[in-house]
């Protein structure tokens, strides 16, 4: 079991009282990809008009880091904070966590109405709380169900032990996300519309205690969901995606000789309330033995950015025998005036097998951001298109025995409008 | 435990007073920051500290604890005991020593014990180098001068410390009639104290409102620690003579950007190495706040013309920005008391969601927009808001003025009414005037070379400012 301790020490001037200690009230955690942000919860025992005391923070963190959320009735009149004036850059614009190093001592002045004790909250972003996350799916002998479990392992370099009352993972970089909050907040205050992707939502982690070294936290409880082989044809991935709202016009991107090759996979069904917020790792498809052991079945990822609104996860296992595709290109329409790009894509999938073969197609909309499916619509000629993501799409169809299937899509991209 | 005072302004009375101007924020400019012949703001810090001296019969005075970035050209002494009785006939700035070798060589001439394998050596130190070291040994004629190698031989070296040699100090030779102690008052500039303004913005969603704090964030790297000082913080210029080679295009002298002063309500200690954070108003807790959307049709170019004696006169420059070049950003809005003015600096904000008020999001971190009794907060880009640009303007070299006609138009192609406030640089020169009578709508002075027109457009609607400026050289 870690604890917090915040060393706080009254600071004596004449006849000003005597050192009391503090009890921590619990921190909160957001965890970034890139950063965690915190707010510092600190009780104050004062029992004189103004005292000074010191509080121990994360390595690493600034001044000019700091800020001062909630006074707790106290007036703060100064913040002391040591730092390396030879140091040319802070921790805060390195690029890489840094390794572990002597928290840092805050020293704050404080002056009170009345003597008693106070709670004030600051906040501050650090670099040294660095995670990951790793998924296993374990699969039944009949391969039609497979449980899901997830772990998250933190690595805290940050000099101290962090007790959150609440935290919270976010499987964004800080400025990405907060620039997507903010832009969601500003089109909820004048009308504007909206993305129709949402930002990655928090995954609540409850209570926490983050010590120093790893901890390891379980994601979510083991459960179990529906699953099912298919066929997946997935010729360009995700190597193109221009994440940028304004749609790349490079007349060959995309347009050059695509892979034929349909895997064998697995689908898995996703429970959305229970899967929300979840963060992008690797995942093992395991399948337990009569005896008892496990053998990988395959392996992938989960919760990309990509396939955020997803219905369903895939896991390749191999090459599909017998059935195969191409990709080509129609038409390519660049209308700079009307900021439009129209772009047409055939794919075609070919069955040998003597039976009907089930494929999922997913195709991404490298270009940019802003687009639009003109066709087919929702469930056109069989075929049953749906979003995964913010720049990714599934069109769904069965492939007639011994027999080829043509799909047609377009995509018109738009910008400034 | 650690003791640090803070004690009342008025209650005491400092010994010692800083005045820190503020670190220039980075130059924005749309061309690579070319400031041509702009004043240089100033930096540093004027220290100013009451001190108890003591004069000897040969008038001279050692001080230490000075700022070792202190510039001694600009050493002011005055005696408090004996005014006009005491002055300054010679001055000499010692730097602090650092490295061992620099500790040695301050002490030539103090009785040292070196330590050797073969015993202890004790003289007077004559010579150091990196190498070796002499010390002058014995007494009248037993009196010889003795060379030890530092490498291997020398183990350890014995010295007095008390001297404080080796510390940055100011040795004056004084000229006064009155021998023994002076109060005296030292006012110095020194590099290495900066400060930057820092502002913190929380938005509940719930409320509609905004909780806003004002900070400023001292560092001090001058080297020595300053206790019980009263700051006063420095933003924007103060009048400093433009650089020399420059004198030919400035037939003006810089105009200065107005100065904010912050005296800092309290004493505060002031570490060496250390960053000191202070608020530089009360908080204002759940303040009323306005959305507004803010519209530039061009860049802020002002930077690049800063000499009010040379004009960007080139006129077919930004003569027309046609529509969708220009930028629209939605902002919040908070008053402030008595039409106070913040001073530049970074403003972080967050949101209080209205869901979860418990939990803070970071929503963005930005310089602070602020003019008189006016602070804004940009939230994220606008897409529903354009507008076009268009001037017409006129040269009168004779009488050296600029007359440029401007006509702004702005849509707003959203569904909801916004409050949309037009930005408006007065970029070619610092001296500009713009006849009230000459605007289609009221503006504000939000800057030096900015102003404001703030109009209220329905859902669909088109509106234009229109406006006259005057420049002149």
């Amino acid at each position: 079991m870690y604890r917090l301790v915040v060393v706080v020490l009254l600071a004596g001037c004449g006849a000003r009282a005597p050192t009391k200690t503090t009890r921590p009230l619990g921190d909160d955690i957001t965890l970034y990809r890139d950063w965690a942000l915190i707010r510092q919860r600190i009780a104050l025992d004062v029992t004189s008009a103004s005292a000074t005391f010191k509080v121990k923070i994360p390595a690493g963190v600034s001044a000019e880091q700091l800020i001062v959320v909630d006074r707790g009735g106290l007036a703060i009149t100064a913040i002391h904070l040591a730092f390396d004036p030879k140091k040319a850059v802070d921790d805060a614009d390195a690029a890489t966590p840094p390794p572990p190093a002597k928290p840092a001592e805050l020293a704050l002045d404080v002056q009170a109405k009345r003597a008693g004790r106070y709670s004030i909250v600051i906040g501050y972003i650090t670099n040294r709380i660095a995670w990951d996350v790793a998924y296993t799916m374990t699969a039944t002998p009949e391969r039609d169900h497979a449980t899901l479990r997830g772990a998250l392992a933190i690595r805290n370099t940050s000099g101290i032990a962090l007790r959150a009352g609440h935290a919270r993972l976010i499987d964004a970089e800080l400025g990405p996300w907060r620039g997507k909050s903010a832009e969601q907040l500003a089109a909820a205050l004048t009308g504007a519309a909206q993305g129709s992707t949402p930002p990655a939502a928090p995954r609540e982690l409850g209570s926490l205690v983050i010590g120093e070294g790893e901890t390891r936290v379980e994601l979510l409880r083991a459960s179990t969901r529906a699953m099912s082989s298919v066929l997946v044809y997935d010729p360009i991935g995700t190597k193109l995606d221009n994440p940028g709202a304004t749609p790349l016009r490079d007349v060959r991107m995309g347009a050059g000789a695509a892979s034929s090759r349909v895997t064998e996979s697995f689908e898995v069904q996703r429970d959305k309330e229970a899967t929300a917020g979840l963060p992008a790792g690797p995942v093992r498809l395991l399948e337990r033995r009569a005896n008892g052991s496990f053998i990988v079945l395959g392996e992938s990822r989960l919760f990309d950015v990509a396939t955020r609104v997803a219905e369903v996860d895939t896991i390749a296992v191999g090459t599909a025998e017998g059935v195969a595709g191409t990709r080509e290109r129609r038409e390519l329409t660049i209308d700079d005036e009307r900021h439009r790009v129209v772009e047409e894509f055939v794919i075609t999938l070919v069955n040998k097998r003597p039976t009907p073969a089930s494929v999922l197609i997913r195709e991404h909309l490298y270009r940019g951001q802003n687009w639009t499916l003109a066709y087919p619509q929702a469930n056109t000629q069989g075929v049953i298109a749906s979003k995964e993501g913010p720049q990714q799409i599934s069109l769904r169809t069965v492939v007639p025995a011994r027999s080829q299937t043509k799909i047609l899509y377009v995509v018109v991209y738009t910008w400034g409008q | 435990m650690l003791a640090l005072a803070t004690t009342d302004v008025a209650a005491g009375g400092a010994q010692t007073t800083i005045t820190v101007w503020a670190t220039p924020p980075p130059p924005v400019s749309a061309y690579g920051g070319a400031t041509y012949g702009n004043a240089p703001q100033a930096s540093g810090a004027m220290i100013t500290e009451r001190r108890e001296i003591d004069v000897a019969k040969n008038g001279e005075v050692r001080i230490t604890g000075i700022a070792s970035t202190m510039d001694p050209a600009t050493v002011q002494l005055r005696s408090l005991t004996d005014p006009g009785g005491l002055s300054v006939s010679e001055q000499r700035f010692m730097p602090g020593a650092n490295t061992p070798d620099e500790i040695l060589a301050r002490h030539i001439g103090d009785q040292v014990t070196i330590v050797t394998a073969k015993g202890d050596v004790t003289g007077t130190l004559r010579s150091v180098d990196p190498q070796a070291l002499v010390l002058e040994v014995g007494a009248a004629d037993q009196r010889r001068l003795q060379v030890m190698r530092r490498d291997g031989y020398v183990q350890d070296i014995r010295m007095p410390a008390g001297k404080a040699v080796d510390k940055p100090s100011l040795v004056w030779r004084l000229a006064t009639k009155k021998t023994g102690k002076h109060t005296v008052e030292l006012t110095y500039r020194a590099d290495g104290l900066t400060w930057s303004a820092d502002y913190l913005a929380i938005y509940n969603e719930a409320q509609k409102t905004i909780d806003f704090s004002a900070w400023a964030t001292l560092k001090n790297a001058t080297g020595t620690s300053f206790d019980g000082a009263e700051l006063t913080l420095v933003s924007g210029g103060m009048p400093v003579a433009p650089t020399p080679g420059l004198q030919v295009y400035a037939h003006n002298p810089p105009r200065p950007m107005p100065a904010t002063r912050f005296t800092v309500p309290t004493l505060v200690h002031v570490g060496t190495g250390e960053s000191v954070q202070v608020e530089l108003m009360p908080p204002r807790v759940a303040a009323k706040t306005r959305t507004v959307v803010t519209y530039e049709a061009i860049q802020d170019l002002s930077a690049n013309n800063q000499m009010t004696g040379y004009l960007g006169n080139d006129c077919s420059m930004l003569t027309q920005t046609p529509a969708g070049q220009g930028r629209a950003e939605v902002a919040l809005e908070i008053d402030l008391p008595a039409g106070k003015q913040l001073p530049d600096g970074r403003v972080r904000v967050f949101k209080r969601p209205a869901k979860s008020p418990d939990r803070l999001e970071m929503l963005g971190e930005d310089q602070l927009r602020s003019s008189a009794g006016l602070a804004r907060v940009k939230l994220a880009s606008h897409g529903e808001l354009i507008g076009e640009r268009k001037t017409t303007c006129n040269a009168d070299e004779r009488a050296r003025t600029l007359t440029e006609k401007v006509e702004v138009k702005v849509e707003n192609k959203g569904k909801q009414p916004i409050e949309a406030v037009v930005r408006e640089f007065m970029w070619r020169t610092p001296l500009w005037r713009v006849d009230p009578a000459d605007e289609s709508i009221r503006s504000v002075r939000a800057g030096p070379q900015v102003n404001e027109y703030r109009l209220t457009l329905p859902a669909g609607a088109k509106k234009s400012v229109t406006y006259t400026v005057v420049y002149s050289w």
